[in-house]
């Protein structure tokens, strides 16, 4: 009596178990025949009791479950193993499809009698191996759209540069032929002067003036857009600049160019920076010689030079205490002839700050100014860390 | 007084011909210059052939070569002179519209004596021709194959 009760009991507790697992369950006895199985696999594989209890397994659902894998699982590796794990088995199914099932199975000797009991544990992977599936074909995707975009980008490149390089030599030939008609003007405007002058009244020898004066004007626009021109495609040789070396040679130079004037030199302390010597000359060069023009009307120009280290790129400036500009002109002033002031006042074609943006663009660095009309100017260009 | 030589200047601009012509005149230096129109033509006049067949032998103090011309173009004409035995010496002077990195490298790559670039104000333009010519004609002296 005890002892059935205990039995009952075990059993009773064993089936809640079975019952209360999520995944489909089956129990088997020795000759493979289900002793019991849990609600969930009636559920999942939408089989009835009445025809699965007692059934040999590989009967059920009329024979769906006769899968080769299935069998050499039972009959060869359990019977050694005595359990097995993770077996990945797929199968088409009557009932339910194509499904991708993790096996996992144990065989266990039952505690009274000597019979074998086999637990075969079923997970449907099928929504899941979907999934991964798909986030590999995305990943495959990605990594594809990646290189094609990757090899676009290229292409465009190349294209540009191309571009680049046409529009570079059509900027030179066309300037390289304006120079010689702009030449026999120049030389006949001077013969015409020279060998008629006689005949020439004051108005006839003031145009010509003018002409001999405008040749000029466009000489040096024109030599200008050739240095321009060259300055975009000469080669950079990049090394390591020290560039307070480079800043005293400059304030030499142009110290020498305007003897006559007062100016107060502040020179702080600058980091060296990666760069090409000769472009990264030009670029102070033309900065500090441009702080020199427009201080002109001061008393005394001072004119501070200095840096700051950031952590992409160093900042350098050039401050001055000149006569400034509006700075809704700001984005004017990069532009290759752009001018704030007339020539009159302050000479020069606006070339300059064209070439200084095009060298540090080409370092790949930016360039940008802070003024105020009649207060002074601050011109800032960046050098990328290496 | 030094005896003065022939100039050779090769160009194929009528005005840029012009102008040259003038500029060396005011320091009298024009009654010497032959002028050649184009590179084949600055061969043949060498070489005494074609339209120069019958002109008096002997070779110019220099050549004052444009690098821009039609048929054959001034670097053309240094190649040529250059790999001929008979003009290896030959002075020859660029005298060019303007400073192309490439045709500067080219051009002394060939061994060119001189690389001139011409001035667009006409003073500056009589200054380089005048020191040009003074120079060529009267200060230098020539290598003992060509005299």
């Amino acid at each position: 009596m005890f002892w059935k009760r205990t039995v009952t009991r075990s059993q009773e507790y064993a089936e809640s178990i079975i019952n209360t697992v999520r995944e489909p369950l089956i129990i088997l006895d020795q000759d493979l025949r289900v002793v019991t199985v849990s609600r969930s696999f009636y559920e999942v594989f939408k089989v009835k009791p009445e025809e699965t209890v007692g059934q040999l397994i590989y009967d059920l659902g009329n024979k769906q479950w006769d899968i080769p894998k299935l069998r050499e699982l039972l009959e060869t590796i359990l019977p050694q193993k005595a359990s097995f794990d993770n077996y990945e088995v797929e199968h088409d199914f009557a009932t339910i499809g194509r499904r991708i099932m993790l096996l996992n199975a144990r065989q266990i000797q039952r505690v009274l009698g000597k019979e074998r009991i086999i637990l075969l544990a079923i997970e449907d992977i099928t929504e899941r191996k979907l999934a991964e599936l798909a986030s590999k074909q995305a990943e495959e995707d990605i990594i594809k759209l990646n290189a094609e975009l990757e090899q676009r980008i290229s292409q465009r490149t190349a294209q540009l540069e191309a571009a680049n390089i046409e529009l570079e030599a059509f900027t030179y030939s066309v300037a390289h032929d304006l120079r010689a008609p702009l030449r026999h003007v120049s030389g006949y405007v001077e013969l015409l002067a020279k060998r008629f002058q006689s005949e020439l009244s004051e108005k006839g020898v003031h145009y010509l003036d003018s002409i001999a004066d405008s040749v000029h004007q466009m000489g040096k626009l024109i030599d200008n857009l050739l240095q321009f021109s060259r300055t975009g495609r000469a080669q950079m040789r990049r090394m390591e600049l020290e560039m307070n070396g480079i800043v005293q040679e400059t304030v030499e130079s142009v110290i020498k160019d305007n003897p006559d004037r007062v100016i107060e030199w502040i020179v702080r302390q600058l980091p060296s920076v990666y760069g090409d010597d000769a472009t990264v000359r030009l670029v102070w060069m033309n900065l500090l010689s441009n702080a020199v023009k427009f201080t002109r009307t001061r008393e005394k120009a001072v004119i501070e030079i200095g840096a700051k280290v950031e952590t992409e790129e160093v900042i350098f400036f050039v401050r001055d205490n000149g006569v400034g500009f509006e700075m809704k002109y700001a984005q004017k002033l990069f532009g290759v002839f752009q001018r704030l002031h007339s020539t009159e006042e302050f000479e020069g074609t606006g070339i300059g700050l064209a070439n200084v943006h095009r060298i540090v663009m080409r370092h790949g660095g930016r360039t940008w100014a802070e003024a105020e009309l009649n207060k002074g100017a601050t011109f800032y260009f960046s050098i990328p860390h290496n | 007084m030094v005896e003065l030589r022939t100039i050779l200047l090769a160009e194929d601009n009528p005005k840029d011909v012009e102008l040259t012509l003038e500029a060396l005149a005011e320091h009298n230096l024009a009654n010497r210059v032959i002028v050649v129109r184009d590179g084949v033509e600055t061969l043949e006049y060498l070489r005494c052939e074609g339209k120069h067949k019958l002109r008096k032998p002997g070779l110019p103090v220099v050549l004052l070569l444009d690098i821009k011309m039609p048929r054959m173009d001034g670097i053309e004409v240094l190649r040529t002179l250059r790999s001929d035995r008979a003009f290896q010496t030959l002075p020859v002077v660029m005298l060019t519209s303007s400073r192309e990195e490439q045709d500067l490298i080219k051009s002394y790559g060939l061994g060119v004596n001189a690389y001139v670039v011409k001035p667009v104000v006409f003073k500056d333009f009589i200054e380089a021709v005048k020191l040009l010519g003074m120079f060529w004609a009267i200060l230098n002296e020539l290598p003992p194959a060509a005299v």
